[in-house]
């Protein structure tokens, strides 16, 4: 069995970060005498020397274990492998790492490098911090260690002289191919993690599964044309207008046509008070802007609401809206009202801060804009969390 | 993408993920040429439902005559059929294609099963006006990404796309199957809740995930890999139709096939005996958890715990603690009282083996 010691940073790093625990796991443990610290191949095989593990405090170890679960999960074996020499790309890899761990208060052991050793910008990828370290004459004095310029195969790809070689079948050490896809379950956890997740892993895991954090304005827009799409039944065939095909064919036959319907949305806005003005007018345009773009010259019904309805007004432009209100909240009753407008909608965007009543499910589409952290709206309607900078 | 090569002679219908522009289409032309099969390529956003089958009166009765790339494949006999753009074509057109892909009929015309369907699809948010797959559609294909790096685009750049890698078949790799199949099936018998978990979150419903029949897609899968001898593939083909996370503990349920059955280690709780290797003990405890989780009862929890006991005592200390994590904060255990004071003896065992562990950890 492994030193207590690294079994407890193991321990103390699964339970801050939950998400990397199956990373952790993989990486079979191998004692290592002649590696100067700690070290992981590009097979996720972690080596270690027991003196280091004496150094260094069990928050040190476990920060070095984040260290190099990163550069794994970050493909620095792949994506810096054709440049050298490999201990300036493992400087640079560590460069990339490090100031997001800063960032998230990870305690690394003295000695590290940190873009600010060298007086550089945070944030670069390790690419670009290769090229200024290249020729950067003080990249030679670095003093080598796991998160300092040597972290193993892990960080550069290239291979060192204590390092198994590839692993075969059956063997301990996890295969570029099952590498790709532990990486993909991770980015899979963190997406399904609730709570806090540091910035990086949050953008990474969203790079990862090609699902990139988009702007609200761009989730809200893909909920109303799909609402759209679905209740009004827009995009589809009909036969109210023949197809132009129709003229191509001598046998008679009627081809249907594309049509669009155009359908009736309604807005129901918060204005019980705890919003600013200015955040719902931005909201508003925005949502006007893009109803515009979906369904042609329809205007739509903006309703303001509070614990009662206080004013309901068909508008076409942003400018147009007054929104008045101030006291308690109740978008259940919001909803209650659209429903009650000639003709009926088929979609109801409500925009909220969540601090309010709901009721049973409507029997049209609703899209939910939740302004801020309030707590989400029920599982009937889609939300969307809008945060305004 | 040899993987989409084996797929390919496999018929296994597969749905390429990609940016547009990446060199999807050139490369399955050049597939086409490697493997001597001919390529009809057909763009969904351009095209209407009527194109996959166009009403024609013949003797007063209507048929849906074949678009000419579909005679021109059953003429062949052979062939790919690339339906590309998936996501960003009308809904009417996207089932119109989809019927193609399930149902291998375009109008009234049934393309041969000899006949290879390969989808592509742009991320959604890279997709103006994407439509998501529904789950029990994206439960229907093998899942690859597409992805292409700097160096393999400067080389293709450079050299007009080289030959692409492949991998060509054995004729008799079919009778692999029974072999592949019983692989699954001995995975699924030691891992009841894998056979079916339906994705939750919005992002995945559109991706693979693990079902009965996407389990049998992957075990013809594993079968046409391993007739090539391709681990790499076989873990990535096998992952594409059944998702990620069940993909991990295929792969590692195939690497030791002597991992023990959750069941019967929960029915002998105290002759537990931890793995030397932790990865291993790891999936072991996992699949303990996942077992007591899926069929939830007081003694099975009670039995977990015993394990654990056990696991931590042999020295998995910190390989416990997630597995612990699993027994306590499970919202199933918790609704059936499981954690209610006082706990029984069993875990109180379990928090003396660790205390001090807990202590010097500093969590």
């Amino acid at each position: 069995m492994i030193d207590e010691k690294l079994q407890a940073a193991r321990a103390n790093l699964c339970s801050r970060r939950p998400y990397l625990a199956t990373a952790l796991y993989a990486m079979a443990v191998i004692k290592e005498p002649s590696v100067y610290t700690m070290a992981v191949d590009k097979y996720w095989r972690l080596y270690y020397s027991p003196d280091a593990l004496l150094k260094w405090s069990i928050e040190e170890i476990a920060g070095i274990l984040y260290h190099e679960i990163l550069h794994l999960l970050r493909e620095h074996p792949m994506r810096l492998e054709s440049l050298k020499p490999s201990k300036v790309a493992n400087i640079a890899a560590d460069m990339e790492i490090n100031d997001d761990l800063e960032d998230e208060k990870i305690i690394l052991p003295e000695g590290c490098v940190y873009p600010k050793t060298f007086s550089f910008r945070d944030k670069l990828t390790a690419e670009e911090y290769f090229e200024k370290l290249k020729d950067n004459a003080k990249t030679a004095s670095v003093k080598t260690f796991a998160g300092a310029g040597d972290c193993g195969s892990c960080a550069d790809g290239e291979q060192r002289k204590w390092e198994q070689p590839a692993p075969t079948s059956g063997e301990q050490g996890v295969s570029h191919a099952m590498g790709e896809i532990l990486i993909k379950d991770i980015a899979k956890q963190i997406s399904e993690t609730q709570g806090d997740v540091p910035g990086h892993l949050k953008r990474w895991a969203g790079e990862k599964l090609l699902t990139p954090k988009v702007k609200w304005e761009k989730e809200l827009a893909a909920h109303v044309r799909k609402a759209l799409a679905i209740t009004a039944g827009s995009e589809d065939y009909s036969y109210s207008r023949a197809s132009r095909r129709s003229a191509n064919n001598d046998d008679g036959i009627i081809f249907p046509a594309m049509t669009k319907h155009l359908p009736e949305i309604a807005v129901v806005v918060d204005t019980s008070g705890s919003m600013s003005q200015d955040d719902l007018n931005s909201v508003l345009a925005e949502v006007s802007g893009m109803i515009k773009k979906c369904c042609s010259k329809q205007g739509l019904t903006v309703l303001a609401v509070d614990a009662a309805l206080n004013s309901s007004q068909k508008v076409f432009s942003a400018k147009n809206i007054n929104l008045i209100g101030g006291g308690g909240t109740d978008m259940g009753l919001g909803i209650q009202e659209a429903l009650k407008l000639k003709p009926r909608p088929h979609v109801i965007i409500v925009l909220t801060d969540g601090y309010t009543g709901w009721l049973e499910k409507p029997p049209v589409q609703i899209i939910v804009g939740l302004i801020g952290k309030g707590p989400k709206a029920p599982d009937w309607a889609k939300t969307i969390t809008i945060n305004i900078d | 993408m040899k993987e989409l090569s084996i797929a390919i002679q496999a018929k296994v219908p597969v749905l390429v993920w990609g940016s547009p522009g990446t060199g999807k289409t050139s490369y399955i032309k050049k597939l086409g040429e490697a493997l001597n099969l001919p390529v009809e390529i057909e763009i969904g956003s351009v095209r209407e439902p009527s194109d996959f089958g166009f009403p024609i009166l013949k003797d007063g009765c209507v048929e849906k005559a074949p678009p000419a790339w579909a005679k021109r494949l059953v003429k062949a006999g052979k062939g790919i059929l690339f339906l590309d753009e998936l996501s960003t074509s009308p809904p009417a057109v996207q089932a119109a294609m989809l019927r193609i892909v399930l149902e291998r009929v375009v109008g009234d015309t049934a393309l041969p099963e000899t006949i290879a369907i390969v989808s592509a699809a742009n991320p959604p948010e890279e997709a103006a006006g994407g439509w998501d797959l529904t789950a029990p559609m994206a439960n229907r294909f093998c899942h690859l990404d597409w992805s292409v790096d700097a160096p393999t685009w400067l080389e293709g750049f450079i050299s007009d796309w080289p030959e692409p890698k492949i991998e060509i078949l054995p004729s008799d790799w079919k009778s692999r199957l029974p072999k592949a199949k019983a692989k699954v099936a001995s995975f699924i018998n030691s891992r009841r809740q894998m056979l079916n978990v339906v994705p939750e979150s919005d992002n995945q419903k559109g991706k693979a995930w693990p079902s009965s029949r996407s389990w049998e897609m992957a075990a013809i899968l594993l079968a046409a890999a391993e007739s090539v001898s391709d681990e790499d593939a076989a873990i990535r083909l096998v992952s594409g139709c059944v998702g990620s996370g069940a993909g991990i503990e295929f792969a590692a349920f195939l690497k030791n096939l002597d991992l023990p059955d959750p069941e019967s280690l929960l029915k002998a709780p105290k002759s537990f005996i931890l793995p030397t290797r932790g990865d291993i003990a790891y999936a072991v405890l996992s699949s303990v958890i996942a077992a007591v989780a899926s069929i939830p009862s007081k003694e099975r929890w009670i039995a977990a715990w015993v394990i654990l006991s056990n696991a931590a005592a042999q020295g998995g200390k910190d390989i416990v603690i997630p597995a612990a994590k699993g027994l306590i904060q499970n919202q199933t255990f918790n609704k059936k009282g499981f954690l209610n004071r006082p706990l029984p003896p069993q875990v109180e065992v379990f928090l003396n083996e660790i205390s001090s562990f807990i202590r010097i950890s500093k969590i």
